[in-house]
């Protein structure tokens, strides 16, 4: 493109610089979602699994009884273990001192603080590792004790003992666990002498290994561990369960990746908004050029070169809204990576993304725009000059419902051809309507989706097991026993005792197996296939429906052996259920204990108490079952699993309230362009009006109705069109990354509402603006403009 | 010729104004550079059709001022828009410039546009944000007829031909309709096209600035150029070689 054109584009791009500067908004827009997404997915992603790895996390961990050193030692010998540890876990809890709420407290004993092999603390603050006699805290827990710094005491309640007070010596990350605000449940790390000092034993529970060689390959793992757990048991000891993690992946992979997954499909929903938007306000911007084209081809240009110097235009705004959209687009990605960072629990060391990212997030950056424009500019381009020439912005109506509508009433006549204006152009109304109606859709859709993610996620889990208050003991007692306390404690309306056991899957995973009454009225999850137990029935088992989803040649019909102790039973799977956080599956009570050596047992009562409130029930159940000699590990209320629930769902309400955003920002600026558009095309038409004696009041009735038409066109379609199927798309996706299962659909109507209303006021806005410039117009300026 | 009336002005007396502007050769081997045979223009919509224009026959030769005139609806501006091929006939055949239209794509119509037919609008059609002399080089950029370093002095050189030189870096907005119309005049003349359309040229004007536009396109006849235009002027047989009235898309006489 040379001169002339050149200094057109540009003085053209100037002349309009409102609408100029909502096309460089529109594409960087689509700049900083694409931007956004692929750098904090690939961040995200590459920081979770390297600060994870280079932890050197377990390759597997043998669960045990009777460990004692020389066999530790003799693991060590095992070829093909590098390193190999012992550590015990116990369920605490953990308060500043005079905070009357206790917080739950997973207590790790560790005989290697010092070497630090395995799955290695990151110290943060205060001293590492921690002496005798002091807590180093998982900094993720801070927050729950009111952010106690190294130094600081805390009382610590082991089971059955008198509560003691211990320092804090300071703070570590541990990347391998999820963050505690989540579980609602503090992490602290002590040394054996520290335990033994609480007066409880320090006896390791667990032995952690640490292949040599790859430490992807699982066979070889399995092997290792397999041999190591045999030696164990030549020496003596018991091995429970061998547990072999998916090798060379977080833990919580999957939710990482599901997150991901939720965050490419906010970038897909931005980008297709983003465009929607580029499509209306070029569009715009090409409006008024239509008979500068026309002119041109009259005077000797080809199409190519026309669209040439819009190109080379497009091209500029492109390389504006990339130097707008990139940087902003890389800090909000980075923004995302830090919060999924604080719900993962990790640590974010590096930032840099490769070049080749940087360089693809900068083509697309121009080529999304470049060729969503590209298509409007070259259609614009090819209309023939004097269909360019006669383009005056109106179109005569086609027959159709507005028209009827006008002719058929005795509404006043104004604000009737308001309607009618609105619709004779359909093709600018469906671009109007489409990035509105989207907009639309996917505002209601958050809001539909955030109420079914808290009907589904947070009160349908607490429906299905409605207990006030679960306690759980430190190990099994007879059941006779529980319930003669229980029976004795005033205001519990229905108690349930309950076991649960880590229990050996095939496959070499360890999962929970819960022992529950079979014949319980309360308990009532939700089943995806089969049935539940029926009262007394051995050996059937229900299935989670995550170990389902993860054992695809598992279903009902099918048997599941399991390891417990010494001991492998083998279950007839009759129904999958959905649970949050629940365990792999659920046996009768009793024939758990059967199995497992510990008929007439249970470890755990869950009561719903008269009142509804838990929390004088719970003194007094603590105080019966201490004073018969039992003793409580952990205390949960209703309102602690609410607590957990609502944190696991926050990063889904973020994200749906990012789509809420979005959704007004592009809806709307999408909006005011087109209304803007059509409105200052049609000054010749108000100068007409005008002329015939409209007041400023009708004129504003005009294109007040005008712009209500569009709005109230958009909302229609975007509610009873295309918000139904965005819920049960969104509420699909959700459901299934959280519960294995759609989420309830549900229908805000504040937001159905509440979107009617921003839309009139967009509309109100987005047109009275130029109408007012149109009305401040002479007759004669308005009927000459061009 | 077609049915039209002779007014007997004598054809090709180059006027002073616009001495040293040159006609591109036709190649046709005669003076016939615009021959429109048996053109039909058909508008079609959903219910109805309307046929602008039924079988027109007209020749206009080298340095020959045609006016087009007629009722509202009789089908010149069609005319007009089809032979300086901006619009396509339904049927018939165009001769213009010594290239027949029929064949050529939109393309090949655009680059034949910009050097044989200069084009000149009732509304003035100056784009509003080029000044008067960018207005001026636009077609020679577009047409790539003259040298890149000459055009602006072209522009110029022509600009003060139409008495517009003073107003060369002006806006078209600061300027008067019929100053905007010597300036769209001096835009549809910089390439010499040997054919000038002139759609209603003085129907934005008053009389006073009208008469100066058509001396101006009655200087550009006599310079060599053929000059059609459509008007709804009535006295203007002292500066047109012939009328040619339409009625109903037909030639009345």
């Amino acid at each position: 493109m040379t001169g002339v054109r050149s200094r057109k584009v540009a003085r053209d791009l100037r002349r309009k610089w409102g609408r100029t500067i909502v096309v460089v908004l529109a594409m960087a827009l689509a700049v900083l979602a694409v931007t956004a997404v692929s750098t904090s997915y690939f961040v995200a992603r590459s920081q979770q699994l390297s600060g994870y790895l280079a932890t050197d996390p377990p390759s597997a961990t043998i669960s045990v009884r009777g460990l004692t050193p020389a066999a530790a030692d003799q693991v060590r010998t095992v070829p093909g273990v590098a390193a190999a540890d012992t550590s015990r876990t116990l369920t605490a809890r953990i308060r500043r001192p005079g905070d009357p709420e206790w917080q739950q407290l997973r207590l790790t004993v560790r005989d290697s603080f010092a070497a630090n092999r395995i799955a290695r603390l990151t110290p943060r603050d205060g001293v590492w590792p921690p002496p005798d006699g002091q807590i180093v805290l998982e900094q993720s827990g801070l927050r729950l004790l009111d952010d106690i710094t190294a130094g600081g005491q805390v009382e610590v309640e082991l089971p059955g003992l008198p509560v003691r007070t211990v320092r804090t010596a300071g703070t570590a990350s541990d990347p391998g666990l999820p963050p505690s605000w989540v579980e609602g449940m503090v992490y602290g790390y002590v040394t054996p002498r520290t335990v033994t000092d609480l007066g409880f034993t320090a006896d390791p529970g667990e032995v952690r290994i640490l292949v040599d060689g790859d430490r992807t390959d699982a066979a070889h793992i399995r092997s290792v561990a397999g041999a190591a757990a045999q030696r164990l048991t030549a020496a003596g000891v018991s091995v429970t369960t061998v547990d072999v993690p998916e090798a060379g992946a977080h833990p919580h992979q999957e939710i990482m990746n599901g997150m991901l997954r939720l965050e490419l499909l906010f970038g897909a929903l931005a980008l297709l908004l983003s465009v929607l938007l580029i499509v209306t306000v070029v569009s715009g911007l090409l409006a008024g050029q239509v008979r500068q084209i026309g002119t041109m081809k009259a005077v000797g240009a080809t199409w190519q070169q026309i669209a040439g110097g819009y190109l080379a235009g497009t091209a500029l705004l492109a390389l504006a809204a990339c130097l707008i959209g990139w940087p902003l687009g890389r800090l909000a990605g980075l923004g995302f990576v830090g919060f999924i960072a604080e719900f993962m629990n990790f640590e974010v060391t590096g930032e840099s993304a490769p070049w080749w990212l940087t360089a693809a997030q900068l083509i697309a950056g121009m080529a999304v725009p470049l060729l969503v424009a590209g298509v409007l500019v070259v259609r614009a381009c090819r209309v023939s000059p004097v269909t360019a020439m006669r383009d005056h912005g109106v179109a005569a109506p086609r027959a159709g419902g507005a028209g009827r509508l006008a002719r058929g009433t005795r509404l006043p006549r104004l604000p009737l051809l308001g309607v009618r204006n609105a619709v004779r152009r359909r093709g600018r109304l469906v671009l109007a309507t489409a990035a509105l109606s989207v907009g639309g859709a996917m505002f209601m859709a958050a809001f539909n989706v955030s109420d079914g993610l808290a009907d589904t996620f947070v009160e349908q889990t607490i429906a299905a097991e409605p207990y006030d208050l679960t306690v759980t003991l430190d190990r099994p007692y007879p059941v006779g026993e529980l319930e003669r306390v229980v029976s004795a404690v005033p205001g519990v309306a229905r108690a349930e005792t309950w076991t649960s056991m880590p229990a050996a899957f095939p496959g070499g995973r360890t999962g929970q197996l819960s022992g529950v009454p079979s014949a319980s009225p309360d308990l009532r999850l939700k089943l995806t296939a089969g049935r539940w137990l029926r009262p007394g029935e051995q050996r059937a088992m229900v299935l989670s429906a995550d170990y389902a989803e993860e054992n695809p040649g598992v279903t009902v019909g099918s048997t599941v052996t399991t390891r417990t102790g010494d001991r492998e039973t083998g279950w007839t799977v009759v129904g999958v259920a959905v649970q949050v956080g629940s365990p792999s599956a659920w046996v009768d009570r009793e024939a758990l204990a059967a199995a497992s050596g510990t008929a007439g047992t249970a470890d755990t009562i869950r009561l719903i108490s008269e009142s509804g409130d838990p929390a004088p029930v719970r003194q007094d159940l603590e105080k019966a079952l201490t004073g018969g000699g039992m003793v409580v590990a952990a205390v949960r209320t209703q309102d602690d699993i609410r607590k957990i629930l609502v944190a696991h769902q926050i990063i889904f309400v973020v994200f749906l309230n990012l789509i809420t955003l979005i959704s007004v920002v592009v809806g709307g600026l999408g909006l005011a362009t087109i209304l803007t558009v059509a409105i200052t095309e049609r000054t010749r038409e108000i100068g007409v009006l005008r002329s015939l004696g409209a007041t400023d009041r009708a004129l504003r009735g005009l294109i007040l109705a005008e712009a209500v038409t569009i709005g109230v066109v958009s909302w229609l379609v975007a509610a009873v069109v295309l918000a139904v199927p965005a819920t049960l798309a969104f509420g699909a996706i959700f459901g299934n990354l959280l519960l294995n299962t759609p989420l309830a659909v549900t229908v805000n109507g504040a937001a159905v509402a509440g979107w009617l209303l921003l839309v009139c006021g967009i509309c109100a806005v987005a047109a009275l603006l130029p109408a007012r410039r149109a009305a401040r117009m002479t007759v004669r300026q308005a009927l000459a403009y061009e | 010729m077609g049915n039209s009336e002779e007014t007997g002005k004598p054809l090709g007396g180059r006027a002073d104004v616009l001495s040293g502007m040159t006609t591109q050769s036709t190649g046709s081997g005669t003076d016939v550079v615009v021959d429109v045979e048996k053109v039909v223009k058909t508008y079609r919509s959903a219910s109805t059709e309307f046929r602008a224009l039924d079988g027109i026959d007209l020749q206009a030769r080298r340095g020959e001022f045609v006016a087009v005139v007629g009722r509202s609806g009789s089908g010149k501006s069609t005319l007009m828009n089809l032979i300086a091929g901006l619009d396509r006939p339904s049927s018939g055949n165009l001769r213009v410039a010594g290239t027949e239209l029929d064949g050529l794509t939109e393309n090949q119509l655009a680059a034949w546009r910009g050097r044989a037919v200069g084009v000149v609008f009732q509304f003035f059609q100056l784009l509003p944000t080029l000044t008067v002399a960018e207005n001026v080089v636009l077609p020679m950029e577009l047409s790539r007829t003259v040298a890149v370093r000459q055009r602006r002095d072209r522009a110029l050189d022509m600009l003060d031909r139409v008495g517009l030189r003073a107003h060369a870096d002006k806006l078209p907005a600061t300027l008067s309709g019929g100053e905007q119309q010597r300036a769209a005049i001096a835009r549809a003349l910089v390439n010499e096209p040997p054919v000038l359309v002139a759609d209603e040229p003085t129907g934005n004007l008053d009389t006073h600035t009208g008469d100066a536009v058509l001396d101006l396109l009655g200087e550009v006849a006599a310079a060599g150029t053929c000059v059609l235009m459509v008007t709804h002027e009535r006295d203007i047989t002292s500066w047109v070689h012939r009328t040619v009235t339409l009625a109903d898309g037909r030639v009345a006489a």
